[in-house]
């Protein structure tokens, strides 16, 4: 059975996964949970209480702006959007996670200097 | 018979009661909750609600470990204004608070004040309010106190609204001891004055984290 990722590397990637997820379009809690454990195949483990925190999070430092909103089934539901500072973050994240992940490729391909 | 809207009602009255989450974070919650038994009923059509309920709960995790992992979203907005007004409140006592004919004053002159009943009173009651904020960091139910934060706003605009008064008419009139040219505020008098302004802000912002979302009102700001 494969080992799941170590929580300190998934509370690192936290911010640019839900930044990514965000790119699609304004989401909430539970679609963000769900996208999280797709996109990683269910090896990146994410308990339902740790990612409202993260949202929060990003909310206070202005990379996403929520919105309440009632559901068709009359219930209130807070959805979240992707802000231009975000974008911003996104792009600054990607760049630092490709630069570690490229030299880690190199590195474990035999490339290293 | 399992009712699901009764549990789901019940989960959030218990958590209402520990009184370490918000209604703000509660909604939040409730809906992740809601939305995860919808899933669970959807995946297995066999499953009995109950069952979806227990699961999507404990997925959920436990109040107090909720709350900490809450509290690791770092600090709300509330606390540094409630830190700034503190901070300039402390800091606005040991300051000059007004010049008088080339002579700085603190407050110091308290006692003279305290002279007469009127006056104490009056200064009692501004610095009560003030004092009255501290446990606001603990019991989180006080900051939704509507009067708290109105008095405390009301000594700061209050305070700001009377030396500008002075200042544009110039003078005060005392009654029988004639016309008193106004002395000129310093420093420690407007820390104060903006102390429960900064205070004031703190509270409004906390009583907004305490309530329930109000869907209408969001949407239509």
């Amino acid at each position: 059975m494969k080992k799941p990722v170590y929580k300190e590397l998934v509370a690192a990637s936290s911010r640019p996964m839900v930044l990514s997820i965000l790119t699609g379009g304004e989401s909430y809690g539970y679609e963000i949970l769900k996208q999280v454990k797709l996109l990683s195949g269910g090896e990146l483990e994410w308990s339902d209480g740790m990612l409202y925190p993260v949202l929060h999070r990003l909310e206070r430092d202005g990379f996403i702006a929520g919105r309440w909103q009632l559901t068709d089934e009359g219930r209130r539901r807070k959805y979240y959007r992707l802000t231009d500072r975000g974008k911003g973050q996104l792009a600054s994240d990607r760049s630092s996670w490709s630069a570690v992940h490229a030299a880690l490729q190199t590195s474990w391909g035999g490339g290293h200097v | 018979m399992f009712d699901l809207e009764k549990a789901v009602l019940g989960w959030r009255d218990s958590r209402e009661r520990e009184g370490s989450l918000s209604p703000r974070e509660l909604d939040e919650l409730e809906d992740h909750l809601r939305a995860h038994v919808d899933l669970e009923l959807e995946l297995d059509a066999a499953l009995a609600p109950e069952r979806a309920f227990a699961i999507a709960r404990h997925e959920l995790g436990r109040a107090t470990v909720l709350s900490k992992e809450f509290a690791k979203a770092g600090k709300p907005r509330w606390r540094r204004w409630l830190f700034a007004g503190w901070g300039m409140y402390a800091a606005s006592w040991f300051l000059p608070v007004y010049d008088f004919f080339g002579t700085s004053y603190g407050y110091e002159l308290i006692g003279e004040l305290t002279g007469d009943l009127a006056d104490a009173a009056l200064f009692l009651a501004m610095n009560l309010a003030m004092v009255m904020t501290l446990p606001v960091l603990r019991r989180r139910r006080l900051s939704r106190n509507r009067w708290l934060r109105r008095w405390v706003g009301a000594v700061g605009v209050g305070a700001v609204g009377m030396v500008i008064a002075i200042m544009v008419w110039g003078s005060i009139d005392t009654g029988d001891a004639g016309w008193l040219f106004p002395p000129l505020f310093l420093v420690g008098f407007w820390t104060w004055s903006a102390s429960f302004l900064c205070v004031a802000r703190a509270l409004q912002l906390r009583a907004r984290d305490w309530r329930s979302a109000n869907p209408g009102e969001i949407l239509a700001s």
